[in-house]
């Protein structure tokens, strides 16, 4: 015990919790501002906490990150642009309950369970860190594989009211992801001889055009349409909180389970937490026709699934030194920084530091309702703006946003090619959350399925040789068939209907 | 601007045929069957197969769509030139930006969209510099990022 109350100690402390409210208005900022993400805010403080002792340096992190992560939340349910990628899984969603004249509500459940989500993701990380990284550590390439076709097939549930042109768009983002050097020979692809594509798309910038620029040129052709402003004011949004809560806590421990298994499997972060909770939860709602429509079921899986990812990322980070996604990856090279080198004897040398890292999560989380409350009360002069000044902001903004990514115009341009795509896409009703699905999943499932021919020697059935790679396999082929077999009934009836 | 999905498919296809000619020349690995150029490929065809689906949705809907369905921006011309703005103002922004410098550029493209846009002269210009200074302080004083000085160079 002696090392939890030095712990306590090392937390509560007025510089580290000064340190923790400074950083917690600076996660807000950046998540709350689209194209600013959670992974953006770390490397941002980086370079500050370098002259901070481990502790504060550590909650630093923790904070503006579980803060990001929920700020997010806020521009993608007033102005349907996600501050962040992990709330691009339920943007439309959650902007479809402030057409209905929900944002109150949208905005309270993001808060809230948010906080729920990110205390939720902590426990798991305090209780059950070892024997979860244990399982992730077990995974080969063909688990890996199959993780990432499991991903990639939920973002075409996202969208299955048309799901051959989900299909085109997920497709389409692979095949973006492709450029680049290769990830087995080193071989660049599709550079067109421009150095900068070697490194490949950039995700951020792609980001901000395919949801915020192609969000900007629709506002810009209709600077007062419908779409400007439909709430003036944002009232109490505790409100109508409590029936929710009692109604749908199922759904909430569900996406916090999902969010923070997912968060501590390698390589997946909060975006994809969220995308499969929101997949989850319709397919197993009982009023999955309501989705899309406005409908707070989703938002409550995907919201409490991303801020629980965050917890569940830091697992094998800290216990094996495997970032659980691109924020913790950073946070794995401060650790070796501060001399905190990741690892099981981290344990047993410092276990304050460990704890006090711990504490820092859940002094985040409290501090999260608060403040958000108040960010949310502060947001809304977004609202009160007239679109015709707001929209050429926000892409300054845009620009800002992507050029910050690789300080240089590449990323500008790589942001106006995909606002221009987007906005192609979404005109003939393409949806383009797949795509951006399929260009972050790509690098992962062309590696891992690299990989696992290389080893196989091209043998397919060593896909499903292991017992891991048998369930995630057989899953994943299982709901790819129905999904071909529905869209094929959907050609042939329609084909019925035309003649008839 | 709605296309029909039979040439939406059609452009599918001719993707998959440019992916297939561009992976044609990539190198292969010594000893390995499986080169740089399987993965986009296997992505290619599964496009190529979603085009086939989508010129056979496309012929096959009832009633038949027209081939290009104009959407309501395009009849206008001030909500289409407001959308070629935007789009020649983030080139504009690309270009001029390292030899005008973050302040002067960010200033005339956020002045030129609002007044396009019909705000106010005065407001325009008052928000246009003021979130113009607001931006440069953040990012570039408070996190660094190196946002282009261009002509202000002189009073760096």
């Amino acid at each position: 015990m002696g090392a939890v109350s030095a712990a306590f100690g090392l937390i509560a402390d007025l510089n580290v919790l000064g340190v923790i409210l400074g950083s917690a208005v600076f996660g807000i900022l950046v998540g709350a501002i689209p194209g600013l993400t959670a992974t953006m805010a770390t490397a941002l403080l980086v370079p500050v906490t370098f002259f901070m002792p481990p502790v504060p340096a550590l909650a630093a992190i923790v904070t503006a990150t579980a803060m990001a992560i929920f700020a997010g939340d806020i521009p993608s349910t007033l102005l349907r642009m996600p501050g962040t990628p992990a709330s691009a899984a339920y943007t439309d969603e959650a902007f479809a309950m402030t057409r209905k004249g929900e944002a109150e509500l949208a905005l309270g459940v993001n808060v809230v369970y948010s906080a729920l989500g990110g205390l939720f993701g902590t426990l798991v990380l305090m209780l059950a860190a070892p024997a979860l990284a244990d399982l992730a550590l077990g995974f080969s390439s063909f688990e890996y594989f199959w993780l990432a076709c499991l991903g990639l097939t939920c973002g075409v549930f996202i969208a299955s009211l048309t799901p051959l042109k989900a299909m085109v768009s997920l497709l389409f983002g692979l095949l973006v992801s492709t450029v680049g050097f290769d990830a087995i020979a080193g071989f660049p692809r599709f550079t067109f001889g421009v150095t900068e594509m070697m490194q490949g798309v950039s995700f951020i910038p792609a980001m901000i055009g395919l949801f915020a620029v192609s969000e900007v040129l629709r506002g810009m052709a209709a600077p007062e349409g419908p779409a400007s402003a439909p709430q003036r004011r944002i009232g109490n949004v505790l409100r109508g909180l409590g029936p929710i809560m009692a109604r749908y806590w199922p759904n909430m421990l569900r996406g916090n389970a999902i969010g923070t298994l997912i968060g501590a499997l390698p390589g997946a972060g909060a975006d994809i937490a969220a995308w499969v909770s929101y997949a989850v939860s319709k397919r197993f709602s009982r009023e999955p026709e309501k989705f899309g429509t406005g409908h707070v079921e989703g938002v409550i899986d995907a919201t409490s699934a991303n801020n629980a990812a965050l917890g569940g990322a830091w697992i094998p980070a800290l216990v094996f030194g495997i970032p659980g996604d691109s924020i913790t990856a950073i946070v794995i090279g401060v650790l070796y920084m501060k001399g905190m080198n990741p690892g099981p004897t981290v344990f047993v040398q410092n276990p304050q530091l460990i704890y006090a890292v711990f504490l820092a999560f859940i002094v985040a989380n409290l501090l999260m309702v608060p403040l958000g409350l108040v960010a949310i009360r502060g947001a809304t002069w977004i609202l009160r703006v007239p679109r015709r000044v707001l929209l050429p902001i926000i892409l300054l903004f845009c620009i800002v946003g992507s050029f910050a990514i690789t300080s240089s115009a590449y990323g500008i341009v790589i942001m106006l090619a995909a606002g221009v795509v987007g906005w192609i896409m979404e005109e003939n009703g393409i949806p383009v959350a797949p795509a951006i699905l399929g260009l972050v999943l790509g690098e992962l499932l062309e590696q891992t399925f690299m990989t696992s021919m290389i080893k196989a020697q091209g043998d397919l059935l060593a896909f499903f040789d292991r017992p891991l790679s048998v369930v995630l396999g057989t899953l994943t082929v299982l709901v790819w068939a129905g999904a071909i077999v529905r869209a094929v009934l959907k050609l042939v009836r329609a084909r019925g209907a035309g003649h008839a | 601007m709605r296309v029909n999905d039979a040439v939406l498919g059609a452009l599918l296809l001719a993707l998959m045929a440019a992916v297939f000619s561009a992976t044609a020349a990539f190198p292969r690995i010594p000893g390995q069957p499986y080169g740089p150029d399987l993965f986009p490929r296997l992505v290619a065809a599964g496009l190529g197969l979603a085009g086939l689906l989508m010129i056979l949705r496309g012929l096959l809907a009832r009633p038949r769509p027209p081939i290009v369905r104009l959407a309501p921006w395009a009849r206008s011309a001030r909500s289409a030139g407001a959308i070629a703005l935007a789009l020649v103002g983030i080139v504009f922004y690309i270009l001029a930006a390292d030899t005008l410098g973050f302040v002067v550029t960010a200033f005339v493209l956020l002045a030129a969209l609002m007044l396009y846009l019909r705000t106010r002269v005065l407001t325009a210009l008052l928000v246009s510099a003021a979130t113009t200074l607001i931006v440069e302080y953040t990012f570039a004083s408070l996190m660094r990022i190196p946002l282009p000085r261009g002509l202000l160079v002189v009073f760096a």
